[in-house]
């Protein structure tokens, strides 16, 4: 798997590293078992200073059990953790100088809003003076009005969020991680903090580990994702490679509505036998070797649907079917769409409210795709 | 919960202040024996309590002895629990078992136990001997009221600790003690009023010169009681009412009272 | 469900800096708390003082036990050889008789006080757990606790009272035309006054219990038509079942050692066990059967808690079997 990850590792675009700061950090072969359970196993990537990466996976693929790692609250039980170019996996955690926002928040309810933000500050014996100053700073920066009298719960949701980011920031650590801290706001709230991160990382040029089991959270704040599964490292890359060139089925499943349709390459690569006997061409650069067993990724977002009796550019893909569903999203509108052939159904999206009021359910459809919209993976 | 519910539980909690009640109102009687309803009302009772040198040691000596219980719990009680909490399986069990044995023998036999000991060691009839024979039964309060603060604990919050840069030590002294207050705070007020007004020990392991206030009440009751003693009771009533707000205002008094596992 | 309200003040306190800094220095002289040391011997350095102070209790239940199962050279004061012969004088010897009314007195007393005990705290319970009020919570709690707590004596006094020839009970007899009378040196007596002590404890343990029922649950019931003693028995009692078993063991064992109840309002007529331990320890001075005596109760004790337990887990397994075999009814 290693091996293969860095095969597949994205380069880090060139905007992202910042000179200067010192975040740099290398995983190198980090495993953990918990019994008979590998809750990681055998990651290694390398992050650049500045970079803002999201680990990515469903619940109890091994993020928190990574993250943990690096902030030194559990130990690994092979690999190293590098940061700044020193070695940190045997150090304390309390000398690690890394800042963390828990998924609990972690607040300590004993202390006001201040003691919070403090905290860090009196750990490091600073003086009375520089520390008042710094926490107002700190709550200057994630934008929180005078609260720091307060009882850490008698303020918001948001406002508990924003003083969690505060106190993990106020003594300038290299390296901030982030275990989902906004998994528990409502929707809305969770936006609004999402562009906080955004503009925080912007600002303050800080190496961010973030962690998600939300696609739509990482693809929008990310620099990078690195998407996991069982504890292994599927894949790495910028937000666009991940969506656009998924390295696995797991992978393509896992980001975007994606239809898969598992086939056999024949034709020397230019065609994909799925089952019935239905060929569909493949584009794109990617070939695999004729005959090896592989699956289209079909975005919900790149099928567009025509009426089954117009005639079909030779340059478009194409499936007949049957609308099934229709669901209005806002935004966008969602189809199901039968394929008797193939005995299923799949998914299509359009943004365009006149196409979409075209096709009511029980309408006979092409289900159409430009062959180099759909990457091919082995399976 | 039905109108018929309350007025039972109504009637159930007048019929256990009753006595309390007649109490207090025989504490203001200003006759010379007692007997209701008073023919007479005065305060003397609460003054002359306090002037009577015999009953206001035997009160100063019951304070001290809870006093002095509540701290030895606290002193070992705490760091068992703490132990405790690392340990797993029948080994904890066996041991939680036997650090509340002082729940599981009866008082009587227990203040015998203790008393049997107590000659050997040749340390009877002192108060402090008293205070440890308290704290010994009274152990189990405290280790379920530390317990139900730890099983409360978020350990995110240490861990939070950590990573902030708190040492271990530094940890334990900043976030775990003040998450554990509230624990410690009732088991160590319940240990001290139990240990005040406790009976059944106290009047084995005591002598004439180490008597507290229970005992030589229970003394003067066998000879008739006066308002005297109505008003020593009423200091009891008191200081059981402080500790109860004291302790039902706080949350831990509520973790313990609601806790999970029963 | 009606949660009390976290009614903790509003305290919070930030250390001072003097108070961080001394922290600060005494964390450098402990090396961060991070000296090399095994689990294991921390582990036993927070146990051992506890344990020490509980061995002293240990160590002389120990002696009791080994003091009952000799005889008693009464005419040298001294231990005789090993026999079972304080159990016999208590048991079953001729003359024996004296002692085992005193245990069967002791024991079915207990018994009642325990019923009327569970019956009375279900109630008290249910108010302090389910009402809106936070002032009636409070009111509740208090006056179950502050009995609890002001000791045996007070409470003792308390009933001497209420219930004797110069209280309230004799007072009203009088105005009644009925004669001085008194309920003091009377079983009725000790019944009320340690019912006093026991209803706050099961009412206390059978909190968490009846906490943890959905009073939706009860709602749920009564919408599926059953009528309201139906739905108690039907949903909130077995519900309770485990808290009722625990409030009873608990009431049973401190209602059968009571010592100060029985004296003062049985008036010396009616010793329980522990008044009777007393007697023969200090009056009879023979610490051999006083210790025979001690186990004899603590075994009662202990056998009744186990009767209980398995009680409870019988219940547990008739209810299975029933549920079990509607399913299997359902399925044919
Ligand atoms: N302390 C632990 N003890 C046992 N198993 C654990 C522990 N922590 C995590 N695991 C297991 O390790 C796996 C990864 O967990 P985690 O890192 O929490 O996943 P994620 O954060 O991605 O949801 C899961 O299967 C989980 O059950
Ligand atoms: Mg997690």
């Amino acid at each position: 798997m290693g091996a293969s990850a860095d095969i597949l590792a994205g380069s880090v675009p060139p905007g992202a590293a910042r000179p200067g700061g010192d975040g740099r950090i290398r995983i190198a072969g980090i495993s953990q078992r918990f019994g008979d359970v590998r809750a990681v196993d055998d990651v290694s990537f390398d992050i650049e200073s500045g970079e803002l990466l999201t680990l990515l996976g469903p619940s109890g693929s091994g993020k928190t059990s990574l993250l943990r790692m690096i902030a030194g609250l559990a130990k690994p039980d092979a690999g190293e953790i590098w940061v700044g170019g020193q070695r940190i996996d045997q150090l304390p955690t309390h000398r690690r100088n890394i800042g963390m926002v828990f998924q609990s928040l972690a607040l300590f309810p004993h202390l006001s809003v201040f003691g919070n933000i403090a905290f860090p500050l009196w750990m490091r014996r600073c003086g009375k003076r520089e520390t008042a100053a710094r926490v107002r700073e700190a709550l200057e920066v994630v934008r929180l009005p005078q609260i720091a009298a307060r009882r850490v719960d008698e303020i918001s949701g948001g406002q508990r969020q924003r003083v969690a980011l505060a106190r993990a920031l106020v003594y300038r650590p290299k390296l901030l991680l982030l275990d989902e801290p906004f998994a528990a706001l409502d929707a809305k709230l969770r936006e609004e903090m999402q562009l906080e991160i955004i503009r925080l990382h912007h600002d303050l040029g800080i190496t961010i580990v973030n962690v998600t089991h939300d696609q739509k959270e990482a693809l929008t704040i990310s620099d990078r994702v690195a998407v996991m599964s069982e504890g292994r490292l599927r894949q790495i890359g910028t937000t666009v490679e991940i969506y656009q060139r998924p390295n696995s089925a797991f992978v393509a499943g896992f980001v975007g509505t994606t239809n898969l349709l598992h086939g056999a390459v024949a034709a020397g690569g230019e065609i994909l036998v799925l089952a019935d006997s239905i060929r569909v061409p493949l584009g794109g650069d990617k070939r695999l070797a004729p005959g090896a067993a592989a699956a289209l990724v079909l975005r919900a977002e790149r099928l567009t649907l025509m009426p089954a009796e117009a005639i079909i550019p030779a340059d478009l893909a194409s499936l007949p079917g049957m609308v099934r569903l229709r669901a209005f999203q806002g935004n966008t509108t969602l189809f199901e769409v039968e394929v008797v052939a193939l005995g299923r159904s799949l998914r299509a999206e359009t943004t365009s409210l006149s196409e979409a009021s075209r096709f009511p359910v029980g309408t006979a459809v092409s289900l159409t795709w430009r062959p180099q919209d759909a990457a091919l993976v082995p399976v | 919960m039905s109108r018929f519910t309350a007025l039972c539980a109504g009637i159930v909690l007048i019929f256990m202040t009753l006595p309390t009640i007649l109490t207090a109102i025989l504490s203001v009687s200003g006759d010379a024996t007692l007997a209701f309803p008073p023919q007479h009302w005065s305060l003397h009772p609460y003054l002359a309590l306090l002037e009577d040198g015999g009953l206001r040691g035997a009160l100063l000596r019951s304070l001290q002895a809870g006093a002095e219980s509540a701290l030895l719990c606290l002193i070992f009680g705490l760091p068992a629990m703490l132990a405790l909490q690392r340990l797993r399986g029948a080994l904890a069990a066996a041991v939680l078992a036997f650090l509340t044995l002082g729940f599981a023998a009866p008082l009587a036999v227990s203040a015998v136990a203790l008393l049997i000991v107590y000659y050997m060691l040749g340390i009877f009839g002192s108060l402090h001997a008293l205070a440890l024979a308290l704290a010994i039964v009274n152990l189990p309060f405290l280790l379920y009221a530390v317990a139900s603060s730890l099983a409360a604990i978020d350990h995110s919050l240490e861990e939070a600790s950590l990573t902030l840069g708190a040492s271990p030590f530094l940890t334990f002294l900043l976030v775990r003690l003040p998450s554990l207050a509230p624990g410690m705070m009732t088991g160590t007020l319940l240990i001290f009023i139990l240990g005040a007004t406790e009976f059944m020990v106290s009047v084995v392991l005591t002598n004439v010169n180490s008597a507290t206030l229970p005992v030589v009440m229970y003394g003067s009751l066998r000879s008739g009681p006066t308002p005297m003693l109505a008003a020593a009771g009423m200091y009891y009533v008191l200081l059981a009412l402080i500790v109860v707000l004291a302790i039902t205002r706080s949350r831990a008094l509520q973790q313990f009272l609601y806790r999970r596992s029963s | 469900m009606a949660m009390p309200d976290s009614a903790d003040p509003a305290v919070v306190a930030d250390p001072p800096a003097l108070f961080v800094r001394l922290l600060g220095i005494a964390d450098r002289v402990f090396g961060g708390g991070q000296i090399a040391m095994p689990a294991a011997l921390r582990i036993a350095g927070g146990l051992l003082p506890a344990i020490i102070m509980i061995g002293v209790l240990a160590w002389g239940l120990a002696l009791l036990f080994w003091y009952s199962i000799h005889s008693y050279d009464a005419f040298a004061d001294q231990s005789g050889p090993l026999s079972p012969i304080e159990y016999a004088t208590l048991l079953w010897a001729k003359g024996a008789g004296f002692y085992r009314t005193i245990l069967i007195r002791t024991v079915l007393l207990s018994l009642l006080t325990t019923l009327a005990a569970l019956v009375l705290a279900i109630p008290v319970a249910t108010l302090i757990i389910r009402t809106r009020s936070n002032l009636l919570r409070i009111t509740g709690l208090t006056l179950c606790l502050v009995p609890f707590l002001m000791g045996d004596i007070v409470r003792a006094f308390g009933w001497l009272i209420l219930l004797g020839r110069e209280g309230l009970y004799g007072w009203l007899s009088q105005s009644l035309g009925l004669g001085q009378r008194t309920l003091i040196g009377s079983a009725l007596g000790i019944w009320l006054g340690s019912l006093q002590t026991i209803v706050p404890v099961a009412a206390l343990i059978l909190l968490p219990a009846v906490r943890r029922i959905d009073p939706d649950l009860e709602q749920a019931a009564a919408t599926l038509g059953a009528a309201r003693w139906r739905c108690f028995v039907l949903v909130n009692l077995p519900l309770m079942a485990p808290g009722l078993v625990s409030a009873g063991i608990v009431a049973f064992a401190l209602t059968m050692t009571q010592y100060a109840i029985p004296d003062i309002l049985g008036g010396g007529l009616l010793p329980f066990a522990a008044n009777t331990i007393q007697n023969v320890f200090f009056t009879e001075g023979n610490i051999y059967l006083g210790s025979a005596l001690a186990v004899v109760t603590l075994a009662v004790v202990l056998l009744t808690a186990m009767v209980f337990a398995l009680g409870l887990g019988l219940l547990r397994r008739w209810r299975a079997g029933v549920q079990r075999r509607q399913a299997v009814e359902i399925a044919l």
